[in-house]
């Protein structure tokens, strides 16, 4: 089965002469355990398409299927629960908990997910900043911050990785970094990963690559040979 | 520790000052609430066991020449329990009046004198003082007193030192309700010494009546019992001055036990919405991330109502130890006023509960009123920047010349104050309430003092009253001819009845010669009443009885044997205290078929000094007592001051809210507009420019308060007035102009003592940080 199945999806913002289709008839399957990227210039639908993914918003139209079970039509408190047991999320500008450390930030996400708290630690360890463990946020860099917020989305073992443009803020070493922890995690737990980006070349480590214009699919191909991100120039 | 109590806590820590701003604002309506329930409750329990256990009458006959006869009589009917003679009289004693009660060797059936030290009456000279009065004279035990009966003087040695639940509140007189303990004394001596020296019998029996006995029906058969003897007066419990003032303390106090906390609880309950409501909007980001990691929405507002739970907490522990604090103080300052042995501060856990509950429920609602908004904040959208805020335009804009003629200053320190109407409306609603209980505390105190010194200065227009031997009217004592005496009157004072349909009030019926200036009686258009053709009531009694000039009345009294006489009332008076019922001989005479007129009293006016006039009044033979003008209106402003300690806690408790609301939400203002003062100073705004508009937004705020606040102030005291009314005075509205400069000033003091922490927080704005704190 795949792990998602969409059908039509259509999202509208705004009423009347300020109405905006962000999505305008979207339908695809995605398979699982891959690394997908969804390409697409500013404005496109990406970042729309991802929260509905991920439960943070709900579509106007469309049905949505993940593990064969239909999203689209759930009720605030089950895509918060939907939320808690598969999705972990990346954000282009980490957000991170200011008030919270390093190990705390993760920690409080393996606590929402009712998970032992030693997940925490061993996530710090899997993107190599449990040394860092007691900074702050401001104490980071942004790479860092950034591993620190992946180690968040991992440490409750989601099923899949949303990440939205999640090297969009750092420069290319350590942009190929992230790209390579997020790798290593698709690749040794398994876990599905969709990542956006505008960027062509870094669609080159995808397994499959969905390409979007105004808010709709304009091609979806499966990538025969994927390149490790050290090989990845842009 | 969970993560999410640590995100908490360190919040806590951020906002710690204003956390405690709100919870010392919960404080001090859990303090006013514990204190005053406390004292009430002490106050209702402490008394009600007194009255039992010291056998408070039930029922008490006034009458001449009663014996152990009548006594027996009435004992036996059925629903009495207990009944007991004895004498009464008011003696002189140096300058002090006493008042002596007869009372059995062996111990007293009804009203029992509660013995602090010492013992019970073993001889004929021997006496009891009432404690009060022994303190307030340095009298001890052993000590001996001079009592002056019948131009004769006797000595008593004091046996022991006692309190009476018949004198909890020192009552001389329905004009002297409270009086000073130094000049006037309950002593207890031995009925053998009343029977054996003076060959008096009784004058007055005490009833105690079965418990749920039909009270009124036995009364009659008592009265019938009695027949041929003239009684001259009945009373009931319920009737009894001391007793009365005491349900009616019991009701003040309970109304202040409510109107203060809920002040408190206004305001606190606005802070923590302000201060909770601006949590989230600064937080908006954060509460979006944890939406989006799962976390619910139910367990997010969870999180949230901790600070809210807190703050009841903090609230609720602090009011309990202010109440334990000063609740021994505010009882003994009640205890000025009346005296129930063994009243002392107690625990009453319950109290405590109730008060923690009721704060929580308050700061519970208020903060999720201010944190509801979390409910909206979806986790895509929260993700984005900030929010765009629509540009929101003020009212004022819409008036374009009035607009575009204010500076642009001003026209900044409007929007600033406008942007966020919660917060503008909160700190003016502080404001208000400083001011309205400031304004309350000052003006109660102004309402009484006024009372007071308009009573004495132009109602009262004698010296002296002195209560004599009844004597036909044409007949003068040798009272009216001493020297100093410079004007004088006679007059009846009776005790009556007046009933009108089903209601019926007691009150002493004043009976005056024609051309009688010794009162200045006046009708609410400021004239003379007219004593012509009717009776006169003050408007308070009217009032009580429902009716008005014009309106016929009955009026008895069973001393002078007169029963349901029907009389008009001529006219309404407007007085706030000395409530008598009045009327002229000329009037009256006929129709209570006086076939001659008494009297017995007399109002006197010296013509210089009172003192002396009055050490030969109290010497002469026909005189019962005397009450000064000036003596009353000093004990009446005593009391005064018993009740400024109360007005001293209030306005501190004030100022405290002012402070309090003002700092935090002043705080909540800097530092939401801190990005805002960045951009204003990186465009090159002076600084003294910024903080001017501060001052102006805070001077809109003090012109919306003011006004308010001494409105509400007065309404406060319009409100509890009529539960501060009693018998021996209507308080009224009045309220000096001092008292609103008072208020002003203070907050005025307090705007400019926030102002100054406002300038120092701009001054120190960085620039760099500031520009930051956009992302928050
Ligand atoms: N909350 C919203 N209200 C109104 N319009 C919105 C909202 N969110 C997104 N849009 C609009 O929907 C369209 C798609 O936005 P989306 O954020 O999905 O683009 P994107 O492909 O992620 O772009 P970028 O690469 O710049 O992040 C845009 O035109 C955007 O203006
Ligand atoms: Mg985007």
């Amino acid at each position: 089965m795949n792990l998602y199945e969409i059908k039509n999806l259509v999202k509208v913002y705004g009423e009347k002469e300020n109405k905006v289709h962000a999505l305008n008839g979207v339908s695809i399957n995605i398979p699982r355990g891959k690394f997908v990227v969804v390409l697409g210039a500013s404005g496109s639908g990406k970042s729309t398409l991802l929260n509905i993914l991920g439960g943070m918003d709900t579509p106007t139209e469309g049905e949505i299927f993940f593990d064969g079970e239909n999203i689209s039509k759930h009720t605030q408190s089950k895509l918060t629960k939907f939320r808690k047991e598969n999705i972990g999320y990346v954000f282009q500008s980490y957000n991170l908990l200011p008030n919270l450390t390093a190990l705390e930030n993760v920690e409080f996400s393996t606590e929402i997910g009712k998970l032992p708290k030693d997940g925490a630690k061993n996530a710090l360890t899997m993107v190599g900043l449990f040394e860092r463990k007691d900074h702050y946020p401001a104490e980071l860099s942004g790479g860092e911050q950034q591993r620190i917020s992946i180690a968040r989305a991992i440490a409750k073992k989601p099923k899949v990785l949303l990440c939205d443009e999640p090297t969009g803020a750092l420069d290319y070493k350590t942009g190929i970094m992230i790209l390579n922890v997020l790798c290593d995690i698709n690749k040794k737990q398994s876990t599905s990963i969709i990542l956006i980006t505008h960027s062509q070349d870094i669609a080159k480590i995808a397994d499959v690559v969905i390409k979007m214009r105004s808010g709709k699919i304009i091609d979806v191909f499966e990538n025969p040979a994927p390149q490790s991100p050290n090989e990845v120039e842009w | 520790m969970k993560i999410e109590n640590k995100l908490l806590l360190r919040k806590i820590k951020k906002q710690f000052t204003q956390l405690l701003a709100a919870a010392l604002i919960v404080a001090i309506g859990v303090g006013f609430f514990v204190t005053l329930k406390t004292v009430l409750f002490q106050y209702e329990n402490m008394s009600e066991q007194y009255y039992k256990h010291y056998s408070l009458a039930d029922y008490t006959i006034y009458s001449v020449g009663l014996d152990q006869s009548d006594v027996d009589k009435i004992k036996h009917i059925d629903g009495v329990n207990a009944a007991q003679g004895r004498f009464v009289a008011d003696f002189k004693s140096g300058a002090a009046t006493i008042r002596a009660l007869s009372i059995p060797f062996k111990e007293s059936l009804i009203n029992k004198p509660y013995i602090y030290q010492g013992r019970h009456l073993e001889n004929d000279d021997e006496c009891m003082l009432l404690q009060k009065y022994a303190k307030a004279n340095n009298l001890e035990i052993g000590d001996t007193i001079e009592i002056k009966i019948q131009n004769q003087k006797y000595v008593f040695k004091i046996a022991g030192l006692v309190s009476s639940p018949e004198y909890v509140y020192l009552v001389q007189s329905e004009s002297v309700p409270m009086a000073d303990a130094h000049d006037f004394g309950i002593t207890f001596i031995s009925e053998n010494f009343f029977k054996s020296r003076l060959n008096s019998g009784y004058n007055q029996i005490n009833v105690l009546f079965d418990d749920g006995a039909d009270t009124a029906k036995i009364a009659e058969k008592i009265k019938e019992a009695l027949i041929p003897k003239r009684i001259s007066y009945d009373l009931f419990k319920s009737g009894q001055t001391s007793y009365k003032m005491y349900k009616d303390d019991l009701k003040q106090i309970d109304t202040l036990a409510y109107i203060f906390p809920v002040i408190f609880f206004i305001i606190g309950s606005m802070m923590i919405y302000v201060m909770q409501k601006r949590n989230v909007t600064k937080e908006r980001k954060q509460i979006g991330i944890i939406k989006a990691m799962g976390l619910s929405d139910i367990k997010i507002l969870f999180i949230y109502t901790k600070y809210s739970v807190l703050i009841a907490f903090l609230g609720s522990i602090g009011g309990c130890l202010l109440s334990i604090s000063i609740g021994d103080y505010i009882l003994n300052v009640f205890g000025e006023m009346f005296e129930i042995p063994g009243l002392a501060f107690t625990f009453y856990f319950y109290l405590w509960a109730v008060a923690f509950l009721l704060s929580l429920i308050v700061c519970v609602i208020s903060n999720f009123v201010g944190i509801k908004a979390i409910l909206k904040i979806t986790p895509a959208e929260a993700m984005h920047a900030e929010k765009p805020k629509s540009g929101k335009k003020i009212l004022l804009e819409n008036i374009k010349p009035l607009w575009n003629s204010l500076s642009f200053n001003t026209r900044y320190a409007l929007k600033a104050s406008l942007r966020n109407k919660g917060r503008f409306f909160a700190v003016v609603l502080g404001m208000t309430a400083a001011v309205a209980l400031t304004v309350f505390a000052l003006g109660f105190n102004n309402s009484f003092d006024y009372l007071i010194n308009n009573h004495y200065e132009t109602f009262t227009k004698y010296d002296l009253a002195v209560s004599v031997q009844t004597t036909p009217l044409e007949k003068d004592i040798d009272v009216v001819s001493m020297p100093g005496v410079e004007k004088y009157s006679k007059a009846t004072i009776l005790p009556i009845k007046v009933e009108k349909d089903s209601k019926n009030l007691d009150y002493p019926l004043l009976i005056t010669e024609s051309g009688f200036d010794m009162l200045d009686i006046k009708n609410d258009t400021g004239k003379a009443v007219n004593l012509q053709d009717g009776i006169v009531l003050p408007i308070y009694i009217a009032d009580k009885l429902g009716v008005s000039k014009g309106d016929k009345v009955k009026i008895s009294s069973p001393s002078s044997s007169f029963d349901d006489v029907e009389v008009s009332i001529s006219d309404l008076s407007i007085q706030a205290s000395s409530f008598y019922v009045y009327t002229k001989f000329d009037f009256i005479k006929e129709k209570l078929n006086f076939d001659k007129a008494i009297y017995n009293t007399i109002f006197l006016k010296s013509n210089g000094d009172v003192k002396g006039l009055s050490k030969l009044i109290n010497d002469s033979k026909s005189v019962i007592s005397t009450t000064s003008k000036e003596q009353d209106k000093s004990t009446m402003l005593k009391l005064l001051d018993t009740i400024s300690f109360m007005i001293q806690v209030i306005i501190v408790f004030a100022v405290i809210l002012g402070i309090a609301v003002l700092y935090a939400v002043g705080i909540i203002n800097l530092t939401a507009r801190s990005y805002e003062f960045v951009v204003l100073k990186v465009m090159g705004y002076d600084t003294k420019d910024i903080v001017l508009a501060c001052i102006k937004e805070n001077l809109f705020q003090l012109i919306l308060s003011l006004p308010f606040g001494f409105l509400l102030g007065n309404l406060i005291i319009l409100g509890i007035k009529d539960e501060f009314s009693n018998d021996s005075f209507a308080l009224t509205l009045h309220i000096y102009g001092e008292s609103y400069w008072f208020a002003a000033i203070l907050l005025i003091a307090i705007s400019a003592l926030i102002m100054i922490m406002s300038i120092r927080f701009i001054n120190r704005v960085d620039m760099i940080e500031g520009l930051k704190s956009r992302e928050e």
